[in-house]
């Protein structure tokens, strides 16, 4: 056996991933089924050598790692439903002033308090649209423990590079399940890229990246923040011009880069008649379904979105191959479906399927589907 | 266990009683053979005592879904656990219970499930070492004396790397006790 | 004061004429020269109102947050990065009505920050409505009847969390003022100052408080060292407002640990 190998937590992976990549900051308040994370964290931060804060809810936990992050620190927060509504306005204030931030959601059953030890996909679109105004965001999936270690080190260094927030959407299945995973491959570590000249220093001035290159708090350079639409400076205005290009830069800068950003895998696309568009746990159903419907004879893939958001219409229906028939199986009343028929109009036959009484959708539960549907 | 075989194995009882620990020994020591495992529960908002479930798949390739849909053992060490987590069970499955503490359930027989297991666990474990503490590691005894499903060595290792030292010679004792009640109930034939 | 401590570019300022916060702004970069603090080491850190914009206007690094959430924020940039002076600049709504759970937390945590409080009674930004510390039987744009509430009182709430420093005290003894709150900044722990200043656009017209002018000198009719009420009875100092050092304590958390240990 490999003894690197160890079997570990989705919680224990998100954790010690984010440690791997770097983070030397927690803070965050105790919310099923994350609370793991900050458990291990009060433990492990010090051991690193890094910070770990209990703030007294999730508000302050957002706005204590953005502090940490714009002072220079690699950062985390970990929360579930209740406390992602909590921290909306906190992910709008880190999109605007550029603050490199990675949330992991944990996503629990339900509208409110819902079910807090059930699973669910209920928040894809919280994850997207929670805070208010046009804003743009990264949104990872993970569909193992395994790629909740590696999914955490890449939210850190897409967060660093585009000095953006970026939200791991878990769910609880992923959260409390425990698989084994290879924890000594080294990881390639994104840092932010910082300014070097003080003389005509204006923090909010991008290359052609679009991203800025501003100073952490406390090296010097005096930056100005602010939530409110500014200019280069960072000092703010009302000018209907600066503001629309500060908006449509923190579009550009990520959709210019769609090809470092969005990941997705593809099972057997190539000459599937029937298509399964997918997310996060339920994933692992479908997967094993499109083994025992290829067993059966029955041309079935699937496609598998790694990465949420930005979500690319052309390159979605580029990985969907030709299939006439395409299924969206998720834990909620159908949200990522909106999105997949934004992608197709009429040109396919898009189908739902939802589950929504705080279990996974098991492989069973697609065959039988497909039954009764007569798909 | 063949090269593309599943074992999926589902235990339920009441919090406290160590079956998620149980079932995370297990799949260490399925790791230490170079399998593949996912490990799961359930718990209710009880911190203890509640019912719960734990829930471990093991195999030698990939597990795509996580979770148990076909069980090749049940075992029940309340009723309580049973009559919530029971269901889903098939002709492959055998069912342990725990007769010292439930009564034999009227929904299970041949055409339900493969086997019923009902051994005396936990007043044995009583009678045996003195001790209610390693209910868990008895019952691996007996999931372990019935399937074979990891090396008794190795099972033996998994369970080092969990107990106290002081507690390790107890915790085997424990192991041998749940095996030699599936030797010994094999003897009599006694199935129920 | 030092001069480079202000972006002249960025005046003039949004405050209304006759407004108090410059005159706390200034008692603050007085403060901060008076320290001989590095100007790359100091922090300001606001919220959302009138006096969350002052940081801007300053030449250090500054974060204008969002409505009551720079304790939290600053906390975060404390804590990453123990070197700087973190001060918070917020206003009586700011930090005591939506983010009151901040401070009282912040305050409980003893974190190496300062809080300066532009206390001018009011939410001056959005038109001049009652906040915590709104008076009792004051009329506001929502209290047009006279305030049904009564104010916290600022140095009881932050003493009562934990505060290991706090003091009070008015623009109009600006020397008092600029000394505490440098007692305030170069104090390891938690520390508030609230500075009392004037609205007189909104607070001061609806309560007929009389010109920027005469709300400022009227401090000192209204307040009250606290050295000299300390010898006065409470009768004597009703309707007045003490100014001073009401909590100076070093270690005090450290040494609440150590006694609960002890008692485990």
């Amino acid at each position: 056996m490999n003894e690197h190998v160890v079997l570990m937590q989705g919680n224990e992976a998100v954790a010690e991933g984010a440690i791997a990549a770097g983070v030397r900051f927690y803070a965050g308040y105790p919310i099923t089924p994350s609370s793991e994370i900050a458990e291990i964290m009060a433990r492990r931060m010090p051991e690193v050598g890094g910070v770990f804060l209990q703030m007294e809810d999730e508000i302050a936990s957002i706005m204590a790692i953005i502090g940490a992050s714009l002072a220079g620190k690699k950062v985390l927060t970990a929360t579930s439903g209740p406390g992602f509504s909590l921290m909306q306005e906190g992910l709008g204030y880190a999109c605007m002033v550029e603050a490199p931030i990675v949330l992991l959601e944990s996503m629990r059953y339900g509208p409110s308090t819902g079910m807090p030890t059930k699973v669910s996909q209920m928040d894809l679109m919280q994850s997207r649209w929670g805070t208010h105004g046009d804003h743009w965001i990264i949104v990872l999936s993970p569909a193992s423990v395994e790629e909740s270690y590696r999914l955490t080190i890449r939210a850190v260094n897409l967060a660093e590079k585009y000095r953006n927030p970026v939200i791991v959407l878990s769910d609880e299945t992923i959260s409390h399940l425990r698989e084994p995973i290879d924890v000594s491959v080294s990881p390639t570590l994104t840092d932010r890229k910082l300014p070097v000249e003080k003389s005509g220093y204006l923090p909010y001035r991008t290359d052609i990246s679009l991203v800025p290159a501003i100073a952490n708090i406390g090296t010097g350079f005096h930056t100005s923040f602010t939530g409110l639409v500014h200019g280069e400076s960072g000092f703010q205005t009302a000018n209907g011009h600066v503001a629309e290009a500060l908006v449509e830069r923190l579009r550009d800068k990520l959709f210019n880069n769609l090809d470092d950003i969005i990941q997705f895998e593809t099972d057997r696309v190539e000459d599937a008649e029937i298509l399964f568009v997918s997310f996060g746990i339920t994933a692992r159903g479908v997967s094993e379904t499109v083994e025992t419907l290829r067993s059966r004879g029955r041309k079935a893939g699937a496609l598998r979105l790694v990465t949420l958001f930005p979500f690319d219409d052309d390159r979605i229906r580029q990985a969907a191959g030709s299939a006439r028939t395409i299924i969206v199986p998720e834990l909620n009343s159908g949200q990522l479906v909106l999105l997949i028929k934004r992608v197709f109009g009429d040109s396919r036959k898009v189908v739902p399927m939802n589950k929504i009484n705080g279990d996974l959708i098991s492989p069973q539960d697609i065959l039988d589907f497909l039954q009764e549907e007569n798909l | 266990m063949g090269t593309d075989k599943r074992f999926e194995l589902r235990m339920t009882g009441s919090g406290g009683q160590g079956l998620i620990l149980g079932s995370i020994i297990l799949a260490e020591a399925a790791i230490m053979e170079g399998k593949i495992v996912t490990q799961s529960q359930v718990y209710g908002a009880e911190a203890r005592g509640g019912t719960t479930k734990a829930e471990l798949v093991i195999s030698s390739k990939h597990i795509a879904y996580p979770k148990v849909t076909d069980p090749d053992v049940l075992a029940a060490m309340t009723d309580e656990g049973l009559r919530q987590y029971g269901g889903g069970i098939s002709r492959k499955t055998e069912v342990i219970i725990d007769s010292s503490v439930m009564t034999t359930p009227d929904f299970l027989n041949e055409e339900s499930c493969r086997d019923l297991l009902a051994l005396p666990i936990r007043s044995t474990l009583v009678d045996r070492l003195a001790t209610e503490l390693g209910l868990n590691i008895v019952l691996l005894g007996v999931i372990e004396g019935l399937t074979g499903v990891v090396s008794v060595e190795t099972l033996r290792k998994a369970i080092g790397k969990h107990v106290k030292k002081q507690h390790l010679d107890l915790n085997m004792r424990a192991l041998d006790l749940g095996m030699e009640m599936v030797e010994a109930q094999a003897k009599t034939g006694i199935r129920i | 004061m030092r001069l480079d401590f202000l972006r002249s570019e960025r005046l003039p300022n949004i405050w209304c004429p006759g407004c108090g916060n410059g005159i706390v702004l200034r008692a603050l970069l007085e403060a901060i020269s008076q320290l001989q603090l590095d100007p790359d080491k100091v922090v300001l850190v606001s919220g959302i109102g009138c006096s969350s914009r002052a940081p801007a206007y300053t030449a250090f690094d500054n974060v204008h947050t969002l409505h009551g959430r720079a304790i939290p924020t600053a906390t975060g940039i404390k804590l990453a990065n123990p070197d700087l002076s973190v001060i918070v600049l917020t206003g009586d709504g700011d930090c005591s009505a939506i983010g009151g759970n901040h401070l009282i937390h912040a305050a409980r945590r003893d974190v190496d920050i300062t809080v300066v409080v532009f206390n001018n009674y009011n939410y001056g930004m959005t038109g001049g409505q009652a906040s915590p510390l709104t008076p009792a039987a004051s009329i506001t744009t929502t209290t047009p009847s006279g305030n049904m509430d009564r104010p916290f009182d600022l140095v009881n709430l932050a003493t009562g969390a934990g505060a290991t420093y706090v003091a009070r005290s008015g623009i109009y003894f600006t020397k008092h003022l600029v000394d505490h709150l440098r007692k305030a900044i170069s104090h390891r722990g938690f520390s508030l100052v609230d500075a009392v200043a004037q609205c007189p656009t909104y607070y001061g017209r609806f309560n007929r408080k009389g010109s920027a002018g005469q709300m400022i000198t009227s401090q000192k009719d209204w307040m009250v060292l606290k050295n000299v009420a300390d010898k006065k009875n409470p009768e004597e100092l009703a309707g007045k407002v003490v100014i001073g050092e009401f909590v100076n304590i070093i270690g005090a958390r450290q040494a609440d640990i150590d006694a609960a240990k002890e008692q485990s």
